[in-house]
């Protein structure tokens, strides 16, 4: 098996280290206080703010009095208890699950398995708050329709599903992102393992799950670690499901509290930086940790003698398959169709509406609203170029990080992870204050290229681990091959490396194209009322409580996300979705 | 002396010098030129609470006077802090904010982010004290005036109950919730900020004598733990589905709709209204932004705003989303003449009298943050 460590990036970049100091080691220095100062800065701003104690935006004295605010408010302990353990609930059950449909998925004789992995996709497009209403129409303890559906069957005892309740959060995060997004970035991993350890151990008679318990999963360690730590990372922060589930059962959890600090009113920005930068100090060290480990474990790799052989399910092919189509008619079909029924319905959710029961009006108010095509041609215009430059910056980044031996690299991957440890409500703001604050970013602030920057700052973590995740898994002797036999670095990279990690580079560009046309608390902060995205178009109608138009909008995204993953596969790029 | 009597009289020359040519303006003088020059500008900048009934009327200035208007829908208090940041580094973007009145003057006012008010204001219609209700100023102890609240908003009475379930011997008062047959049985719009529900706590103030025997009945009535959310869609959506024959601070535009819609049997039961009947709000308001980069399309906007006409517009906007809004403008008609006057009625009789209203005076706004913080005393 070739694989990659430390040796073999050293290895990989001799030939260009050796010009001393030149043109691209100045590039290097450049990138890196490039990175630093995107990062770095607004979280220096992020700690200076929390010691400014005083109401925001008047005279402030300089203090300890946000810390100490934040660390005794009332309720914190049990909303870290409630953070910790929902995280840790989610994230094991999630990746548990994620691990073996990626598998199945990628390793398997699944029928259909491409296209059941593009259903964890939509799932992923999905906006959260219809979805969430969708599941709260379906397991409300009184009133839900299953619940009903059950009385009706003949279920006598009290209602078994509520969805206001610990699990009914847990339920809830797993069928809307935490298993979708985990299925996505695991699937081309195990997808592009080397074969020839598991075709060894097929040979000695092992079980499929034999195999993948104790071949496949310690090959993959530093890739899972990667994936549990951005999903815990993105755990500590989600607010939207806890925020509408939690509170009739009293559950607090730490990314609320910030969210109240945030939008208080007068807003209390102190207490709310300082509870965010714990959630940094705590995540550093994982960071760290991650960073360790996936410098001394080995990699898979894509080898000079890649070829797979799919796992032969036999007779339980087509129950694992009935099993996928359920799984993802919950995750995918279900709340689509509680989407676009949604924004269909004279009210949300309500079968005994004496005028009428379905209309087209909501679409016919959003189409017609004025504001709607310049938000979605700002829409697209943003998450086109946030993605292109996504699959142009990242790639780089982490080629850097991984086939170079400057010593800065590892600083430039911890750099990287940055913005993903703090809550993105709060970096939010820091971002704000960054453009407002600097001369030379002040003139984008408000425009479309402030917004493609933000986007791109709040996304580098995970397109940058995604990217690294795929070079990593090309073995070197394909480069040192086609430099043995004479091609230029240029040329290596251009029939080498590119085409094997594209991919994975066109998955993150998806998976950035995404994430610009959802993100609203950055847009909302950034945009202006000259470049407004559809997500904050949306906020409008939620805020108003027009979810049925808020639906119509959903809806609108969602084709458009789906519209360009479609498009990314039938142009041939697969996004890891063809088995080789 | 003379040179103290020259100075005294070259200050005088100098601010009849100043002041001559807007002295000797008539209105309409003042007007053509101030709209000459905001055609000019050729646009205004608005930051709008999400309202979707207000962007015809934005429209219609756009119609009405050739000038563009850069509206941004958003919620206060994330617009608003963004706006006060953007000025504190020297950006002024935004010429007019139509936003509610709370995050306006808890945040923008005190850290100067605000232009006086009503030197703003031109036409005769608009700056004749006697058209409004409660005067220019509308009760509000402000000088000078940054916010003007142009709107009184009915804000129900804060207990919606479903008739249909609830018996009027069973619930009509604010004390009959703290019998032990409601615990934890009915609803609560989220207490973390100022909303209906803290200002029916505020209503509710005069019907004690001191602020402690009201405190007390705050804190009972949260340690009878109403189920709470914090999306008020949630709440109103518990009452008409039936999960809750009671709730409190649910109202708004989407519960009357619900009421309307479904023809549920939903009372607002209050024994004695001691906000006035009903209480009210400032629901909305307009003020202009400090060092707006229009200032005359701004003036101009302002002006055409507060019109007769556009006041009728705007509350009929309100009113078919469900609001009991009604405009301070004494001569703006309403759809619904009964409700307004009501509404006035309780403008005037509300027992905060002479200090503003609910949502504007300093009392108010100070019963309301108390609530808030009984309500996290309470684990909210």
């Amino acid at each position: 098996m070739a694989s990659i460590g430390a040796r073999d990036a050293e290895i990989a970049f001799r030939p260009l280290s050796r010009r001393g100091l030149d043109v691209r080691w100045w590039l290097f220095v450049l990138t890196l206080a490039g990175v630093g100062f995107l990062v770095l800065y607004p979280l220096g701003l992020l700690v200076f703010a929390s010691f400014e104690v005083g109401p925001y935006g008047r005279e402030t004295a300089f203090g300890f009095g946000n810390w100490s605010a934040a660390l005794t408010e009332p309720g914190l302990r049990s909303a870290i208890v409630n953070t910790v353990t929902l995280t840790a609930t989610r994230q094991g059950i999630g990746l548990v699950v994620a691990i073996v449909l990626a598998w199945l998925l990628a390793r398997t004789n699944l029928p259909g398995r491409n296209w059941l992995e593009f259903g964890f996709w939509v799932s992923f497009f999905l906006p959260t708050l219809p979805v969430l209403l969708g599941w709260i129409f379906l397991l409300d303890g009184h009133l839900g329709l299953i619940n009903r559906f059950l009385a009706w069957l003949g279920w006598s005892g009290p209602p078994p599903f509520e969805i206001y309740s610990w699990w009914g959060i847990v339920f809830v995060h797993l069928v809307t992102n935490t298993i979708s997004v985990k299925v996505m970035l695991l699937t081309p991993a195990f997808r592009n393992l080397d074969p020839s350890l598991v075709e060894a151990s097929q040979v000695a008679g092992a079980s499929p799950f034999g195999i993948l318990r104790h071949i496949v999963l310690p090959m993959l360690a530093p890739t899972i670690l990667v994936v549990l730590l951005l999903g815990t990372l993105r755990s500590l922060e989600a607010f939207e499901v806890e925020f509408i589930l939690g509170p009739p059962v009293r559950i607090d959890v730490y990314s609320t509290a910030i969210y109240r600090h945030v939008f208080g009113s007068p807003p209390d920005y102190g207490p709310a930086f300082a509870l965010g930068l714990i959630v940094f100090m705590i995540m550093v060290p994982f960071v760290l940790a991650q960073q360790m480990v996936a410098g001394r474990r080995s990699r898979t790799s894509i080898g000079g003698k890649f070829a797979v052989r799919l796992v032969d399910l036999g007779r339980w092919r087509w129950l694992v398959f009935a099993a996928f189509l359920s799984l993802l008619a919950a995750m995918t079909a279900l709340p689509v169709f509680f989407m676009v029924l949604g924004s269909f319905m004279e009210v949300f959710g309500y079968f005994d509406v004496p005028g009428g029961v379905f209309t087209a009006e909501h679409w016919r108010t959003v189409l017609r609203d004025p504001v709607f095509l310049g938000s979605l041609w700002d829409t697209l215009s943003i998450a086109a170029a946030t993605a292109i430059a996504s699959m142009v910056l990242f790639p780089a980044l982490a080629y850097l990080i991984v086939r170079t031996r400057y010593r800065g690299r590892g600083l430039l991957d911890f750099l990287t992870w940055i913005p993903t440890t703090v809550p993105g409500i709060i970096i939010g703001l820091a971002l704000l204050w960054m453009f407002l604050r600097t001369p030379f970013l002040r003139p984008v602030y408000g425009t479309e290229t402030g917004l493609v920057l933000a986007f791109l700052i709040a996304g580098m973590a995970l397109g940058i681990q995604l990217t690294k995740a795929g070079i990593m898994q090309i073995s070197l002797e394909l480069e040192e091959a086609a430099r043995a036999g004479g091609a230029t670095w240029l040329a290596t990279m251009r029939r080498v490396v590119v085409p094997l990690v594209a991919p994975t580079v066109v998955a993150v560009g998806v998976l950035q194209f995404v994430a610009a046309t959802r993100a609203v608390s950055t847009a909302v902060l950034l945009s202006s009322h000259a470049t407004q995205t559809l997500a904050v178009f949306q906020l409008k109608y939620i805020e108003s409580g027009d979810l049925e138009a808020a639906s119509v909008v959903g809806v609108v995204v969602l084709m458009l996300s789906t519209s360009v993953a479609f498009a990314a596969r039938i142009f041939g790029l697969r996004l890891g979705l063809g088995g080789r | 002396m003379s040179s103290i009597r020259a100075v005294l009289l070259a200050f005088a020359a100098a601010i009849v010098t100043a002041t001559a040519p807007a002295l000797a303006q008539t209105p309409q003088e003042r007007w053509d030129k101030v709209l000459a020059a905001a055609k000019h500008e050729g646009k205004v900048v608005i930051s709008h609470f999400t309202d979707k009934g207000l962007e015809p009327i934005l429209r219609e200035f756009e119609q009405t006077y050739g000038i563009k208007v850069e509206a941004s829908p958003g919620r206060p208090n994330s617009v608003i802090p963004k706006i006060l940041t953007e000025q504190q580094s020297g950006q002024f973007n935004w010429d007019v904010l139509l936003q509610p009145v709370n995050n306006v003057r808890l945040v923008l006012e005190p850290a100067g982010g605000l232009e006086p008010f009503l030197p703003f204001l031109i036409l005769p219609e608009v700056t004749d004290d006697a058209n409004w209700y409660g005067g220019l100023t509308g009760k509000v102890p402000m000088n000078p005036l940054y916010v003007f609240y142009d709107g009184i908003a009915g804000l129900g009475t804060g207990i919606d109950v479903n008739r249909d379930k609830v018996s009027r011997a069973e619930v009509n008062d604010w004390p009959d919730l703290l019998k032990p047959q409601w615990k934890k049985r009915f609803a609560i719009y989220f207490p973390d900020r100022p909303a209906n529900l803290t200002i029916a706590f505020a209503c509710y103030r005069p019907a004690f004598a001191t602020a402690a025997a009201w405190e007390t009945y705050v804190r009972a009535f949260f340690a009878q733990e109403p189920v709470s959310s914090p999306e008020f869609r949630i709440v109103a959506d518990w009452l008409a589905q039936g999960r809750f024959d009671v709730t409190v601070g649910a109202e708004g535009s989407y519960l009357e709709s619900l009421k309307t819609k479904l023809k549920r049997n939903i009372e607002s039961p209050i024994g004695e209204n001691r906000c006035g009947d009903p209480p009210d709000g400032a629901g909305r308001s307009i003020s202009v932004a400090k060092n707006p980069p229009d200032r005359n399309a701004a003036t101009i906007f302002v002006n055409w705003y507060l019109t007769k006409h556009v006041q009728e517009e705007v509350v009929k906007a309100y009113v078919a989303d469900g609001a009991q809004s009604v405009s301070r403008r004494k001569d703006a008609g309403h759809p619904d003449p009964v409700l307004q006057q009501k509404v006035v009625a309780g403008f005037n009789s509300g027992w905060l009298q002479g200090k503003g209203l609910m949502t504007t005076s300093d009392e108010g706004l100070q019963l309301q943050s108390r609530v808030i913080e009984l309500a996290k005393d309470a684990g909210y």
